[in-house]
């Protein structure tokens, strides 16, 4: 029983710290890496993954279908159950809007260029991945090692599974996904989580790369 | 509340108000054509702010951009992030801080469109372009032109420009892309200067 509960802790931190990651590098600019992924700080156990009055800003750049878009995804909550994250290019163009309620993200809007559903279902998939929104709240089956500089954690949802490599020095985070025994994405967070890079492999090829900008 | 957005609606109205019809729609035309002959280059700061209206967001960028005549412009971003677009006749690069990606405007309907639209923007005559539908308006400070897009194609992504000269007419003051969604990008421009001399080679990426 005791060992359930360690494994539940242990589970919990690292979804939870994950999915608070660029809340706390927002409201916690002084804070160490290490504590912000530790359960024992509240803030990141109740605190909303998103700032409910401010926005976060990445500059990003998407490659996908030899094609390379960059600007700025915006994320932001516009009512307790819903958040946006909406890509506008460096001109001031509108690319899209996906709405983003409890663990689904749809396409509310996407330009004519872009509007083609398998591109869209992989955006969408990838940003899923990106922010753990089919993760949280989901009992995996198993949980795996912690090592002395780094912890592994494999998760399992119905035919996909996840491995964490939570690495401890220097912090950063790689999460690899594989879909049966597929490997669908590999994520990398670095730099207090304000940097994000996200592969993703199958038929439509996929390359994001996110960097926060702290205003 | 009801009152803050009684206040708000009425002054709205007011500053809207401000603004009537010319009546000279055709000495204002000519002097804006005036403007564009006499003006061979342009150097100027800009702020942009775009306002992503449901999310009750703004983005603000800032750069500088220089145009030469003919068909040369270097529009580039320095904050918050470097993007660099430079015209320069049938050829568009496009730098960000990664990658630099040079096109052929023949090759790409877009870029010719964007190249179309940046260039007559700058310049001031987007209204002889055949595209907008366009009306003219004043007030004491400003002309101001409202274009309403004529093609489907722009129609998908733009409702309106509204362009505003000083009232000598000497350059373009600010300029406002309202989109369908009432989401809209503003650019004002600052620091300005006109025809002073701009090497060739300011507009080409290496």
């Amino acid at each position: 029983m005791r060992h359930y509960r360690i494994i539940f802790l242990l589970l919990s931190s690292l979804l939870l710290s994950r999915c608070a990651y660029h809340r706390l590098s927002s409201s916690q600019k002084n804070s160490s890496y290490s504590k912000q992924k530790g359960i024992h700080d509240s803030t990141v156990l109740i605190s909303p993954f998103i700032h409910p009055q401010k926005a976060i800003k990445y500059k990003a750049s998407i490659d996908v279908l030899n094609k390379h878009f960059t600007g700025l995804i915006v994320l932001k909550e516009t009512d307790p159950e819903t958040k946006h994250l909406v890509f506008v290019t460096e001109l001031g163009m509108r690319m899209f809007d996906f709405e983003w309620k409890g663990d689904n993200m749809k396409p509310i809007f996407v330009f004519e260029a872009l509007n083609k559903p398998k591109l869209i279902n992989t955006l969408a998939k990838s940003f899923e991945t990106i922010f753990m929104v089919k993760w949280v709240n989901k009992n995996p089956e198993y949980i795996g090692n912690r090592h002395e500089f780094y912890n592994i954690v494999y998760l399992k949802s119905g035919k996909k599974s996840m491995f964490l490599f939570d690495r401890l020095d220097p912090p950063i985070e790689e999460q690899i996904v594989f879909n049966k025994r597929k490997k669908e994405s590999k994520t990398v967070t670095s730099n207090n989580g304000n940097t994000i890079k996200l592969k993703q492999y199958g038929l439509v090829k996929l390359y994001i790369e996110m960097d926060k900008i702290n205003e | 509340m009801k009152k803050l957005v009684f206040l708000i609606f009425i002054s709205q109205n007011i500053i809207a108000q401000n603004f009537k019809a010319v009546k000279d729609t055709a000495a204002l035309k000519q002097k804006i054509e005036s403007m564009s002959k006499t003006v061979n280059s342009i150097e100027s700061d800009f702020t942009q702010e775009k306002n992503l209206s449901m999310l009750s967001e703004k983005i603000i960028s800032k750069g500088n951009f220089k145009f030469k005549k003919e068909n040369m412009l270097r529009w580039e971003y320095s904050t918050p992030y470097k993007y660099l677009i430079v015209i320069n006749k049938e050829k568009i690069w496009i730098k960000d801080e990664k990658k630099t990606q040079k096109y052929d405007m023949n090759s790409n309907k877009v870029f010719k469109e964007i190249n179309d639209v940046m260039m007559s923007c700058v310049q001031g005559n987007i209204f002889k372009s055949g595209k907008f539908k366009v009306a003219y308006f004043e007030n004491e400070k400003y002309y101001k032109l409202e274009l309403i897009p004529l093609q489907k194609n722009m129609k998908e992504s733009l409702k309106k420009i509204n362009m505003y000269f000083d009232k000598s007419v000497t350059s373009v003051h600010k300029l406002e892309m309202i989109e369908p969604n009432d989401d809209y990008t503003t650019l004002d421009f600052s620091l300005k200067t006109q025809n002073a001399p701009l090497q060739d080679n300011i507009f080409t990426v290496k």
